[in-house]
């Protein structure tokens, strides 16, 4: 017979995988449409998006458009470094306009990706786990864009932001999922909570055969109303079972 | 029987008030004195300040605070007494902008801006904290907090501060969005005016900046001992900041009220 932890791993799993499944678009494509996009709007010959690495103090790009362009995904810098690190750091948006008089300006960095910007706007992208990356556009149009640059860059920033909150959100669908189940059942029964926990430490990535199963459950989305209903009823007859099981130990 | 915070009004219980003495209108002669800032303690919540650099002078004196992940009883934090660097530069900026304006204040250094940057908002909080508990007569922030979550913790300590007589000067964020402490309205907040004339400065009736001073390409004190021509928020709030430290040099009994009354009355809008 399963044990219910085996179940609330699967789960678990099953959880991230479908929020991977389920994620309507890629983040990395986001990040880059928004580029893109900025890049136009400042008339600037290049933009990049950085994004906070906790683990190492890095700064890793994610997307980038024009000059640098792609060879500049990837590249990793220490978050003390650079107008990028500054900007992380201190939490403001800042307006460069002569970046060799700066003292903050990492050369070194600018040479590695094969563009030597005379100019660098760059702002803070925010998510609920405070400044979480920076977008910068280099050699912007003032022309274009006069006073109301940093507000601009800012409201493109926020678009980043909000792209990477809702890719973390989906990542960990299977863990919050449990970790939910885990609260709201805690009171009731602490045996269950337990076990939603501690299946919830242990979700782990997507995996192959289940993200097959997630994409079956997408397809059911987006089939109708009628099938999505009878799809929940199955899962929740499959909750009701697990709760059993977990009584039973 | 008597309510809650009658005894404070008790006879032999109630300290002075010091009313402001002026014949006629309030001038910078009178407000500011010889506009040396001499005895008054302004503490730099920012990333450390360089000591010894020829914008900045000496530093009276230096905390840097980090998080502490084995400290796990207590508030998470350490608190290094002493000598520190300036990680960016940012504070040493501010710390020249007060000396140009008030140069005998003693300046502190509290240094919250680190290369960590998780938790920030709460090494930013026990920073402010710590100048207001270290007797600052002013505290100069050219920084602020997003986060929402930190709105009660940062209202609190700026009520802390304004009842034992600290005036905390604020800088508006670079952006348009709310920020705290810097929208209190028990602070002194400021952005840039695209002035460069040091001892101008304007106050706005409608807020949330109040004042307005240089903050849009003017020359500031950089670390490694040179100078830099910068944008920000950030680099008006210390001209403010100066000049609450000279106010405080010829009034050392002002309450931050009368500070605001002040420098409401010798901003260059001010009609006379």
């Amino acid at each position: 017979m399963t044990k219910p932890r085996d179940v609330l791993k699967s789960l678990g799993r099953l959880g991230s995988d479908l929020g991977t499944a389920l994620s309507p678009i890629d983040h990395a494509d986001v990040l880059e449409a928004i580029c893109e996009a900025a890049q136009v709007a400042f008339g600037a010959r290049a933009c990049s998006i950085a994004v906070f690495d906790p683990e190492t103090a890095e700064l890793v790009f994610e997307a980038a458009t024009g000059t640098a362009g792609a060879s500049v995904v990837g590249m990793r810098l220490s978050v003390k470094r650079g107008i990028a690190g500054y900007v992380v750091a201190s939490g403001q948006a800042i307006a460069v306009h002569d970046v060799e008089r700066d003292p903050r300006f990492d050369r070194e960095t600018a040479e590695a990706t094969g563009y030597l910007p005379k100019s660098i706007l760059a702002v803070p992208i925010e998510t609920t786990d405070e400044v979480s990356g920076v977008m910068e556009v280099l050699d912007w149009s003032d022309e274009r864009v006069g006073e109301e640059g940093l507000e601009l860059a800012a409201k493109f920033a926020r678009q980043a932001g909000l792209a990477l909150q809702q890719a973390e959100l989906f990542s960990n669908m299977g863990r919050m999922v449990l970790l939910a189940a885990g609260q709201a059942s805690k009171s009731e029964d602490p045996d269950i909570a337990r076990s939603l926990r501690l299946a919830a430490d242990r979700v782990d990535g997507p995996t192959a055969e289940l993200a097959d199963i997630a994409a079956c459950f997408r397809e059911i989305a987006e089939l109708g109303s009628v099938e999505r209903r009878a799809a929940l009823a199955i899962l929740e007859e499959f909750a009701a079972y697990a709760r059993r099981q977990a009584r039973r130990r | 029987m008597r309510p809650a915070w009658a005894a404070a009004f008790d006879r032999g219980r109630l300290g002075d008030a010091h009313p402001l003495r002026t014949e006629g209108a309030i001038t910078r002669e009178w407000a500011f004195g010889d506009g040396l800032g001499a005895g008054v303690k302004v503490g730099i919540v920012d990333s450390g300040i360089e000591d010894g650099h020829p914008m900045v002078g000496k530093v009276a004196g230096a905390v840097a605070i980090e998080l502490d992940p084995d400290d796990v009883d207590g508030d998470g934090l350490k608190f290094v007494e002493g000598p520190h660097e300036d990680l960016y530069g940012h504070g040493t900026a501010c710390a020249g902008i007060i000396r140009t304006i008030a140069p005998e204040a003693e300046l502190y250094s509290v240094r919250v801006l680190g290369a960590e940057l998780t938790g920030r908002a709460s090494v930013f909080a026990a920073g402010l904290r710590w100048a207001i508990e270290h007797d600052m007569d002013v505290v100069n922030l050219s920084l602020s907090t997003s986060r929402g979550e930190w709105y009660g913790t940062f209202h609190e300590l700026v009520d802390l501060a304004y009842f034992r007589r600290c005036v905390v000067v604020s800088a508006m964020n670079n952006l348009r969005m709310p920020t705290f402490p810097s929208e209190f309205a028990s602070v002194v907040s400021v952005a840039a005016h695209s002035g460069t004339n040091a001892e101008r400065f304007e106050y706005n009736p409608d807020g949330p900046a109040e004042f307005g001073a240089p903050g849009i390409d003017v020359e500031v004190a950089w670390s490694g001992g040179g100078t830099l021509e910068v944008t920000g928020n950030s680099f008006a709030a210390p001209h403010i900041a100066g000049m609450v430290a000279r106010i405080m040099g010829q009034h050392p009994d002002a309450t931050p009220f009368q500070v605001k009354t002040i420098l409401h009355a010798l901003a260059d809008n001010a009609r006379r």
